[in-house]
């Protein structure tokens, strides 16, 4: 997906009036649960800190964590397995299922499966695959994706839900959520117990003790853990971390970040020894080639709590689905690029889905810097590089004398706006031309805004000039409701030299 | 276990009263009993309240004393009987399931149970409403506490009753595990 397809997509949702009301309800009821539940915690900053610098440690570890992980999940009966890419995963996973003679899955809430596509490959298997998390339940219902990380069915209202459940399940219409989720429960119930084999996710593999971290609120994720004689996870191998000890802040950032509760209802911890007897599918699907840049690898310290879905204005605005990735809003828009959630091509552009604002970074519970990486992102695209990293970085695109971005390929934006950017680092970065040009700015913008004359005080930024054809040259349209701006006659550090020599201090040479 | 400070009982109780909160309707309590006739008499209320018949304990010894008295009041209570597992299908017919905590924390008010013979997953997880009969001395005051101590193997940690807010982010009651959970704490 260009820039260009990606933006005609957030147009399309933007223009959409349904789309609106549900996601900004979600959202702000969202971020309001979050900030009530955090305001209510003595220690949030120091638990942050910590559950930052435990998943930054696990990311810096991740093969020796992982193989860990592996070797006590194994010691205590467990089957690990390693999956490159989705179609492998799909593979594995429908294969455990078979050899173990499998025709019917209960599913729990997981990503990692909704990335590598695993319902598809079920079916097409003959594998009757059923989800059990209420938002789950209705998106499949549906025939739809989720559009949140951790709330798959924010995109419908109750009314379309009634609907759908009077449609697919033969029930009487209401729209009423007690109703409804008792309905759920009781479609799934006799599902629950008969089924072969349950699938999930995890939230988190314990390296010390081989085991598989689970949360929830509904108790279907126990059911799929406990209930069937066979259980498969599939994981992000990111998602290791080095002791059952570090539970602790974990436990105590996730959960807030997510639903805005103090703790998951259920919080599951099950080794590999059964039963029921316990596979562990180890997605990497691009996370290595995340791990192997040092710039993006903190993005592997993700935890999948969705808050930066919550705090973007951009998410809020054009939904879960403009994205075109399995992973919407911020956190999406930095695995697209290395094709997690959608293909790599197709989610170069994704940083662009994004205002910079920084919310996202600020209800981060692992201190990921989302917008500095979301920017570093639109750098790559720019310079044609895509989700594959530099030969070497500059740490800083713009600065020092690098204006390779001249000559590097322009994939995404048009030439004339690289000639641009070029030639405001090429004058930026050289500060008498600076001043030079600077200058000349000030006195054409003073002569268009009629204040060429140099009368006016020192300093002072007088407006309200009659417009002059000048000022309407340079800005058009800016200037019919208000007037251009005066510039000072002498720029911050003239007026400032000029001040300091005034009251007679002295100051070294600039 | 050690002695608990009572402060983190006063502690739990408050963590645990909105966890049962939901649109006006109350989904469980905590009380503190003095003695295992208060606990049993406070669950036989409870369980005439809900309605609840079939009930099906665990064998814990913490439980034996609860589980002896109440015996006297239903008739159709059973005990698990490690040798020999009830079914799936036996659990979901079940109305209550009465079972331990091996630790509680105060914090949250989070019970955690450990994987054990004596009493299965599924006691907790299927019936419409899960009793919980416990000491005092097992309370901790945060999860780290309880972390340090829990032994190696599977475990679970319960947080309130099940719940969902998968509708339009309105919380409901139960989604697919208990409705009610009632928590009696002895000394």
């Amino acid at each position: 997906m260009s820039l260009a397809a990606l933006r005609a997509r957030i147009r399309a949702a933007v223009a959409d009036p349904a789309l609106a009301r549900p996601y900004e309800n979600a959202t702000a009821r969202g971020r309001a649960r979050r900030e009530q539940s955090i305001a209510r915690m003595p220690d949030w900053a120091e638990q942050r800190a910590s559950a930052t610098a435990i998943r930054h440690e696990a990311v810096e570890r991740l093969d020796e964590l992982g193989a860990a992980f592996e070797r006590n999940f194994a010691a205590a009966g467990g089957c690990t397995w390693h999956a490159a890419d989705a179609t492998e995963a799909c593979r594995i996973v429908v294969t455990i299922l078979q050899e173990h003679g499998a025709r019917s899955a209960i599913k729990a809430k997981s990503m990692a499966t909704e990335e590598v596509h695993l319902n598809a490959a079920l079916q097409r298997c003959g594998i009757d695959a059923i989800e059990t998390d209420l938002g789950e339940f209705i998106v499949q219902l549906a025939g739809q994706t989720p559009s949140h990380i951790t709330a798959p069915a924010i995109h419908l209202t109750r009314q379309q839900i009634g609907r759908l459940f009077a449609d697919k399940l033969g029930v009487a219409y209401t729209d009423d959520p007690v109703e409804l989720t008792a309905i759920a429960r009781r479609a799934l119930r006799q599902r629950f117990l008969g089924a072969d084999a349950g699938i999930s996710g995890a939230n988190l593999l314990i390296a010390e003790t081989g085991e598989l971290v689970l949360l929830e609120n509904e108790a279907n994720i126990r059911m799929c853990l406990t209930l069937p004689r066979l259980h498969v996870a599939v994981a992000g191998i990111e998602k290791v971390i080095a002791r059952r000890a570090d539970l602790g802040p974990l436990l105590a950032v996730l959960p807030r970040s997510a639903t805005g509760q103090e703790m998951g209802t259920y919080v599951s911890v099950v080794g590999g020894a059964g039963p029921p007897e316990r596979h562990v599918v180890l997605l990497d699907g691009g996370r290595r080639r995340i791990h192997a840049d040092p710039v993006r690898r903190e993005i592997l310290a993700c935890i999948r709590c969705g808050a930066c879905l919550n705090a973007c204005p951009v998410y809020e605005r054009i939904g879960g689905y403009a994205y075109g990735s399995v992973y919407p809003g911020p956190i999406g828009s930095l695995l697209g690029p290395h094709g997690i959630g959608i293909d790599a091509a197709a989610g170069a552009a994704l940083p662009f889905a994004s205002s910079l604002c920084g919310a996202c970074r600020d209800v981060c519970p692992v201190g990921i810097d989302l917008p500095e990486l979301l920017r570093e992102g639109r750098e790559r695209y720019v310079r044609g590089s895509g989700g594959v990293a530099r030969g070497h970085t500059d740490g800083d695109g713009v600065g020092g004398r690098d204006t390779s971005g001249a000559q590097a390929p322009a994939a995404g934006a048009g030439r004339l706006e690289v000639l641009g950017w070029s030639a405001w680092a090429f004058v930026l970065s050289r500060p008498r031309l600076f001043h030079f040009v600077a200058g000349a700015g000030r006195a054409i913008l003073r002569r268009a805004t009629g204040s060429g004359g140099g009368t006016r005080a020192a300093g002072g930024s007088g407006n309200a000039r009659p417009r002059s054809r000048l000022a309407a040259a340079l800005v058009g349209g800016w200037t019919l409701g208000r007037s251009l701006p005066t510039p000072a006659r002498r720029s911050f550090l003239k007026e400032w030299e000029r001040r300091e020599r005034a009251a007679g201090t002295r100051r070294p040479a600039a | 276990m050690s002695v608990v400070a009572p402060g983190e009982l006063r502690r739990f109780a408050e963590a645990f009263a909105p966890l049962v909160e939901c649109g006006g309707v109350t989904h469980g309590a905590v009380r503190a009993c003095a003695t295992p006739a208060e606990a049993a008499g406070w669950l036989a209320l409870v369980l005439r309240e809900q309605q609840a018949q079939r009930v099906l304990a665990a064998s814990r010894p913490e439980l034996a004393a609860v589980v002896a008295l109440l015996r006297r009041e239903l008739d159709s209570l059973t005990v698990i009987d490690p040798s020999a597992p009830p079914s799936l299908q036996q659990m979901a017919e079940l109305d209550a399931g009465l079972g331990g905590a091996d630790l509680l924390v105060a914090e949250s008010a989070s019970l955690i149970l450990t994987r054990s013979l004596h009493e299965p997953w599924a006691l907790s997880l299927l019936p419409r409403v899960h009793l919980v009969v416990t000491e005092a001395g097992r309370i901790v005051p945060r999860l780290a506490d309880a972390l340090s101590r829990l032994p190696a193997g599977d475990f679970t940690m319960i947080t309130g009753p099940s719940r969902t807010a998968d509708v339009e982010k309105t919380l409901v009651v139960p989604a697919h595990g208990p409705a009610q959970l009632f928590v009696a704490i002895l000394p």
